[in-house]
């Protein structure tokens, strides 16, 4: 599973670092920081980070299922 | 197997009353997440999933027709960001939108919060206040109009602007006329705005003149992008703090556990907002025949994303009818979702944030003094009328 992360839409509000904080941050400009960004999920992340990515308000974070 | 919706003459713009209009999308959840609804030739969608789905997929499901059920409103907020696609969409929402991202407005919740308090204090003042007026409406209009640099007339009228407005997004009514009236008000006052350039420096409005200055947008943009600022930056937030009101004082026990635990404001703000969804929803035209969850759809269907019922299905959540503070549904769709998704929810946030800590700080109790009075409105579910108590801690009473 990846994730894909589409920064034109990322408005920093916030709700994927509250949901899953070990899969996404912001940066010092409020955007996400995406922990497995390009790569492969690891297994043991793959749950936090599709909760994470589901509860994004504005679509910026996409499961893309392999 | 991919089946067409199932046809229903229920007629969801026969009540105002909130238990009514949940039951009748609970009786439609029964049969589906996708129907077509006979008197008003749209597909009405309540399910979670549903919702989500159309939501995210703003190639099929297009706001350029408009979001509104009817041509003439369609025809009014035609060039808006709310009732426009990618990639005009895109550029236009990043002039809208910028300033009141999350980054944009977190410097300013000091200031927030000490309009909340003074909201709060001059509440506490008077024995009984009117809920809407006096904390609902108060709390955003002595944020909003500043931080958008608006001159002080009109302040007052925006809120009946904004409400006539959202209701004639919604079928025709008795209530058309003076919508329609509302509609023009508001037009011809942006339109003054943008001619006039009548902005504080510094402030959002401002930056959309200074936008068009510089030609990342057109001149004649600017009236319509003051719209997608003045239409729902106040009555939105009024309304949910409305809600704040009313739920509380009816669930007096989860006001305690805010008062024990004032860690869970974020999560009572998601629940607040998907127990009692301010905006029922908005209409998407399908750009072609597609399928949604298993429901076939014919290309020009107008559909109708019901926010509202989404937030209640019992398919995505547990004991859905029940107001949880602690239940934190962070995914929930009541500011919508993707690429439409409400660009003030950051603000939003900040402005409940800062009211909840200074009602949390200082009222014990909220109490209703008598039933309070829903509005007729299509679109909105928000209280017209709140009779109510801020009982002070260590209050007598």
């Amino acid at each position: 599973m990846r994730i894909e992360v589409i920064m034109e839409r990322c408005e920093g509000h916030g709700i994927c670092a509250e949901l899953a904080p070990d899969a996404y941050s912001l940066d010092d400009e409020g955007y996400v920081v995406f922990a497995h960004d390009g790569g492969e999920v690891p297994p043991s992340a793959q749950a936090a980070a599709a909760a994470g990515a589901r509860a994004c308000p504005v679509a910026a974070l996409l499961v893309r299922e392999a | 197997m991919t089946h067409t919706a199932p046809a229903t003459d229920l007629d969801l713009f026969e009540a105002y009353d909130r238990e009514y209009r949940l039951e009748q999308y609970r009786e439609l959840r029964s049969t589906g997440e996708v129907h077509y609804l006979e008197r008003h030739d749209v597909y009405a969608i309540t399910g979670y999933d549903a919702v989500k789905t159309a939501l995210a997929d703003h190639d099929t499901f297009i706001s350029g027709a408009g979001v509104a059920f009817t041509d003439p409103v369609n025809q009014i907020i035609r060039g808006t960001t709310l009732a426009s696609d990618p990639p005009e969409h895109d550029q236009l929402r990043t002039v809208v939108a910028t300033g009141l991202q999350p980054r944009a407005v977190r410097g300013r919740s000091g200031e927030i919060g000490e309009q909340a308090r003074k909201v709060v204090a001059a509440a506490l003042e008077k024995e009984d206040i009117e809920g809407v007026s006096d904390l609902a409406q108060a709390m955003p209009l002595s944020v909003i109009p500043d931080f958008l640099g608006l001159p002080e007339r009109n302040r007052d009228r925006l809120f009946e602007w904004a409400q006539g407005g959202t209701d004639n997004l919604g079928p025709a009514s008795e209530r058309t006329p003076h919508n329609n009236e509302m509609s023009r008000c508001i037009a011809e006052f942006t339109i003054e705005l943008a001619e006039r350039r009548e902005f504080s420096s510094g402030s959002l409005g401002a930056e959309v003149i200074a936008a068009a200055d510089a030609g990342r947008i057109p001149q004649e943009k600017c009236p319509v992008l003051l719209i997608d600022y003045l239409g729902p930056s106040l009555e939105t937030t009024a309304t949910a703090i409305g809600h704040l009101l009313v739920t509380f004082a009816e669930h007096p026990e989860q006001w305690q556990i805010l008062r024990d635990e004032p860690a869970l404001v974020s999560s009572a703000i998601n629940e607040l907002v998907r127990y009692e969804s301010p905006i029922r929803g908005f209409t998407r035209v399908t750009s072609s025949e597609t399928e949604l969850c298993g429901v076939a759809l014919p290309a020009g269907a107008r559909v109708w994303t019901l926010l509202a019922s989404a937030n209640r299905d019992e398919r995505k959540w547990e004991r859905p009818d029940e107001f949880d503070v602690r239940r934190n549904p962070l995914d929930h769709l009541a500011f919508g979702y993707g690429t439409h998704g409400c660009a003030g929810q950051g603000v939003a946030r900040i402005e409940l944030h800062a009211l909840f800590h200074a009602l949390l700080e200082s009222v014990e109790r909220i109490e209703l003094t008598a039933a309070p009075t829903i509005a007729e409105n299509s679109m909105l579910n928000t209280w017209a009328r709140i009779p109510v108590r801020l009982v002070a801690e260590g209050s007598a009473r």
